[in-house]
């Protein structure tokens, strides 16, 4: 990109849009592993456990329409703007 | 995507996308849908290989033409093809945003798929009644498991069928609602698409060894 002589921008941003943190992923996979563990084991009652676990945490995460947000464009604007002034000053 | 710019010294080439552009919110759902079907395909694939190999070895047990209600057989996979067509109906309902209709064809959907699993059940039941449980023959043992992981299959699509119809009920066919909608539709036609190849392979071949 130095090669071709880009430029960075300082102006023009836009808002960026980002998913949302969710502990979903997390949580199966710990059930998962109690599941896997149980199952070799022979602990049905463990293996039962952690199955419907999986299955409630999957369904209720389903639930959840919440999952996306936008980093506003005064932050983003704040953020390249520092960025701008640091560069600068190192000249 | 880049687009050129020109600037004082005319050759920069701008790295960056410089037109507006949205990321709808479900744009790539169907891509993984797609990826996570042709997984269980594998799955699937693996299983009708291990029935392939096992499926005539009956250890002088029980033979598919002495266990197979081939009757029985051919009302679940009825339901299970006409539960297909009436999802069909249930997605050309959601295109014209119509809620109640929709909601009425996915419960059609739900109860003929109900059918076949319960019709599993009862003949899984049956078998072992008869002592044809799956440690008898290693026809047995490959038989349980590809039939069983179908019939696991259509009880898990029915569970999402029944929260989907929950969650339509509570905010009504929302974008994110219409691309769950479309992804049990795919799921429930895949399913429909390897019970072809069960029926086929296990029950019609099975009848004719």
């Amino acid at each position: 990109m130095k090669k071709r002589n880009a430029q960075r921008p300082v102006e023009g941003f836009r808002a960026i849009h980002m998913p949302r943190n969710t502990r979903a992923g997390i949580v199966l996979a710990g059930l998962s592993v109690a599941l896997g563990f149980a199952l070799i084991w022979y602990m049905w009652w463990l293996a039962a456990l952690s199955f419907v676990g999986i299955l409630a945490v999957a369904i209720f995460h389903t639930f959840n329409y919440d999952r996306d947000f936008y980093i506003p464009v005064e932050d983003v604007v704040a953020a390249e703007d520092a960025r701008t002034q640091l560069l600068s000053a190192g000249k | 995507m880049s687009t050129k710019v020109q600037t004082v010294d005319g050759d920069a080439v701008a790295f960056y996308d410089l037109d507006p552009h949205e990321h709808p919110a479900h744009g790539s759902t169907m891509l993984g849908f797609w990826l996570y079907l042709m997984s269980d395909c594998l799955i699937f694939a693996t299983l009708f290989a291990i029935y392939g190999v096992l499926g005539g070895n009956f250890a002088a047990g029980p033979s598919p033409a002495d266990l197979f209600n081939l009757p029985l057989v051919a009302v679940s996979t009825g339901a299970l093809l006409l539960s297909s067509i009436t999802y069909g109906f249930a997605m050309l309902e959601m295109e014209q945003n119509k809620q109640g209709s929709t909601q009425l064809w996915l419960a059609i959907t739900g109860v003929l798929g109900a059918v076949f699993p319960g019709l599993t059940l009862y003949e899984f039941y049956h078998m072992i009644h008869e002592g044809a449980v799956p440690q008898r023959s290693a026809f047995l043992s490959s038989f349980f498991v590809l039939v069983g992981t179908h019939a696991l299959h259509v009880t898990f699509g029915i569970i999402w069928l029944v929260t989907l119809m929950v969650q339509i009920g509570q905010r009504g066919l929302v974008p994110a609602n219409q691309v769950r909608v479309q992804c049990l539709s795919m799921f429930w036609h895949f399913l429909d698409v390897i019970w072809i190849g069960v029926f086929t392979v296990v029950y019609l071949m099975g009848m004719l060894r």
